[in-house]
């Protein structure tokens, strides 16, 4: 296994006014599972592109492990792809389709069958050896194509998008069943996806793109706490994050954030951050995820400072949550995640409390979240 | 027996008495030197392993296959020629199979070479229906039905494709002989008896599965095999079984349109099939001056066509079946946000994309806008 590095990395397509991936720079780990996401158009299959060989770097260098590979053709860079359409040949039945590869690289017979066993084993498909791709649903096509790159043993395992083509159920199952492989054959994955919940659940680490720019690369858990920019921020997390434009006053040694129908305070350390910026007194973006919004009483009670008041336009029970479609909050709607148990009534007036310890503050202007920059 | 490198480079070096003057050159330049008459140099022996070259000779040391050849060099004028024959024989012995089986390609290749030759020149003729005339090679052969696929490569890699590497892995996956002809450096045609295909074929047929999907799925597979194993980028398409003595010329000339069409509409898409791009056909096959007009005509603005955001939007809202959620979600952009953009379009164009005469309008737009950037 290897790891892989990408060093200011282009790519400018002939006759487009703009590159389609700029300066990239990434060091991904040996056995790290990377999810490049964003949204169409953002560079990330590009780049996978890239490191696979298919598309030539304008400008740049890659390296796996430690051997720069601008210039070497895929078939000997020692990578395994997985594709969107994960095409299986089908005149092959499944044995034949993940033994071809090693058939092509003259692999002994003895060994062909058992490492291609052993990826079946694995992929528990063992029973399905002899049949032909026609006789497969979706995800037995999909565990097929995964088992074709297993068995070519490769340092890097590179996935564009393999589970687009299945249905939301398959999906969710196959998600977890990547992961435990990514895991189990100790690998190196770099996984391309445009949607949110993949990359969140799937990545040791994920970089979020956008117009050819890596935006931010950090873990999950980073990412959805603590994210650079409103962009970051809006991407991870559904609902998508509540952005509410006001502006910050100082009143009474408080620093306060207004807007029509919400009047609150920040927390000393927040505030002081807000301070030393000289955010006192502009116009300002606050971040609010919907499950930082309360209804329950208790915290209510402790935290007379964050209520704010609102009709409830739509509410949707999910049964084990309930998301509030809020009015009356400045001139964006809010959407608030609540227990599946509350009471809350469409076009009843409520009082929510804000959980000011997590907001996130964006400059208007740059967008950047004023605490992580 | 076969001798490993040392022992064969340090056995002929004791013969000889002297140290052996190596060089490592790439394998496909020794190749180029053996199959075609480079200049500069003299000769090159039948056995295919002693390049002549002024008063030195190059020998084949190890044998090919690998990325590097290894050539050692002797003056001719030191040896006797009983000397060059022996060495020359050695030679002959270690590489003799890989040898045997190059010189077999080479004669295929230049076969290959022909019937390319005389393809291109029909469809510059315009001859479409033309038979394969009895001097030009695989006349016989090409009597059956055959289902063809064209294949253009974007070898960003060093050289291009070899001719034996593709012909190994194209063979390879139909598990029977197929016959492979260079149109140029970057254009192959595939052409495969349909006996490879047929049982399936019938097969699937009768199972529902179309003739078209069968031929997609064998093109998808292809395709999928040529890009992991070999050198990256390529466009195909494959079109359906006909019988091969007759209409090459047509096919080849229709398949390269598939190509162009879809290399025109489908910028991102690698694999082009005629039974996708009928819509794509017709925008094309309108005289200029037609659609000119007949854009002027339905488009009150079009400035709004010339916008990137406009037809990235446009676009995926077609990729996802004019679905207004699920284009959304792709383009990250708030329902609301894509609403108003559309209801814009309506604004500037006077044209409803959630209506479906407009919608179609709106398509059939995009695609003469797309035929009016190619040209």
């Amino acid at each position: 296994m290897a790891g892989v590095r990408l060093e200011h990395v282009y790519k400018k397509y002939p006759g487009s006014d703009k590159p389609t991936v700029i300066d990239v720079n990434l060091d991904i780990k040996d056995k790290e599972f990377l999810v490049l996401v964003g949204p169409s158009g953002c560079g990330k299959s590009t780049t996978l592109r890239m490191i696979a060989g298919l598309e030539e770097i304008s400008e740049g260098q890659l390296y796996i492990g430690d051997k720069l590979v601008n210039d070497v053709a895929p078939k000997d860079r020692d990578i395994a792809m997985v594709f969107q359409s994960y095409a299986l040949y089908p005149h092959m039945n499944v044995f034949q389709n993940m033994a071809f590869g090693l058939k092509l690289r003259k692999v002994p017979k003895d060994e062909i069958d058992k490492q291609v066993k052993e990826a079946a084993r694995i992929l528990d498909i063992e029973h399905l050896l002899e049949r032909k791709p026609k006789a497969l649903s979706g995800g037995q096509r999909q565990r097929v194509a995964l088992g074709r790159a297993i068995v070519r043993n490769p340092q890097v395992f590179l996935m564009d998008e393999p589970l687009s083509n299945l249905d939301a159920k398959l999906r969710g199952q196959m998600r977890s069943e990547i992961t435990k492989l990514a895991k189990r054959l100790e690998t190196t994955v770099i996984y391309v996806t445009h949607d949110q919940i993949e990359a969140m659940t799937m990545g040791d680490r994920i970089v979020v793109m956008k117009d050819g720019y890596i935006q931010q690369a950090a873990s999950p858990d980073q990412l959805y706490n603590h994210p650079l920019n409103l962009f970051v921020a809006g991407f991870m997390g559904s609902p998508t994050m509540n952005f509410i434009h006001g502006k910050l006053n100082e009143e009474a040694g408080e620093i306060r954030f207004k807007t029509d129908g919400l009047n609150v305070v920040i927390p000393a350390g927040k505030a002081q951050a807000l301070k030393d910026k000289n955010y006192i007194g502009k116009e300002v973006i606050l971040g609010v995820r919907p499950e930082d919004i309360h209804e329950e009483p208790v915290f209510l009670e402790a935290s007379p400072n964050s209520i704010f008041s609102a009709s409830i336009d739509v509410t949707e029970n999910l049964g084990h949550e309930m998301l509030l479609y809020l009015k009356g909050v400045g001139s964006e709607n809010v959407i608030g995640r609540v227990d599946g148990r509350s009471n809350a009534q469409e076009g009843q007036n409520v009082k929510l409390a804000i959980d000011m310890n997590k907001v996130h503050v964006f400059d208007k202007e740059s967008e950047l979240n004023v605490f992580e920059n | 027996m076969m001798i490993e490198k040392p022992s064969l480079q340090l056995h002929i070096e004791r013969i000889l008495g002297r140290t052996l003057e190596l060089v490592a050159v790439p394998t496909s330049l020794w190749r180029e030197w053996t199959q075609s008459s480079v200049a500069g140099i003299d000769s090159m022996s039948p056995s295919g392993v002693v390049m002549h070259q002024s008063d030195d000779a190059w020998y084949l040391l190890w044998k090919q296959g690998t990325e590097q050849s290894t050539l050692m060099k002797l003056e001719s004028s030191s040896l006797s020629s009983q000397e060059q024959q022996w060495i020359e024989l050695v030679l002959m012995l270690e590489h003799g199979e890989q040898l045997e089986q190059n010189i077999l390609t080479a004669s295929e290749e230049q076969e290959a070479q022909r019937v390319g030759s005389w393809i291109l020149s029909s469809i510059h003729e315009r001859d479409w229906k033309v038979e394969i005339p009895e001097h030009i090679p695989w006349n016989k052969q090409l009597l059956g039905m055959i289902t063809p696929f064209l294949l253009v490569t974007e070898h960003i890699h060093r050289e291009g494709p070899r001719y034996q590497l593709l012909k190994k892995l194209v063979d390879s996956y139909f598990d029977g002989h197929t016959f492979l002809i260079p149109l140029s450096e970057q254009e192959w045609l595939i052409l495969v008896p349909l006996a490879l295909t047929t049982a399936d074929l019938e097969d699937d047929v009768d199972n529902g599965e179309s003739q078209e999907e069968l031929l997609t799925s064998y093109c998808l597979g292809l395709h999928e095999l040529l890009t992991a194993e070999w050198i990256g980028e390529s466009h195909m398409t494959v079109d359906y079984s006909f019988i091969g003595q007759k209409g090459i010329p047509a096919t080849v000339a229709h398949m390269r349109e598939t190509i162009f069409l879809g290399r025109t509409f489908h910028l991102t898409e690698h694999i082009h099939l005629p039974w996708e791009l009928h819509i794509e056909h017709l925008a094309y096959s309108i005289p200029d001056h037609v659609r000119a007009e007949y854009l002027k005509r339905i488009v009150k603005k079009t400035e709004v066509f010339h916008d990137a955001e406009t037809l990235a939007t446009l676009e995926m809202y077609f990729q996802q079946n004019c679905s207004v959620s699920e284009t959304a979600k792709r383009l990250y952009i708030h329902r609301n946000t894509l609403l108003y953009r559309l209801d814009k379009i309506k604004q500037e164009t006077g044209l409803d994309i959630r209506s479906f005469s407009d919608a179609l309008l709106i398509k059939l737009v995009l695609l003469l806008y797309k035929v009016a950037h190619s040209q």
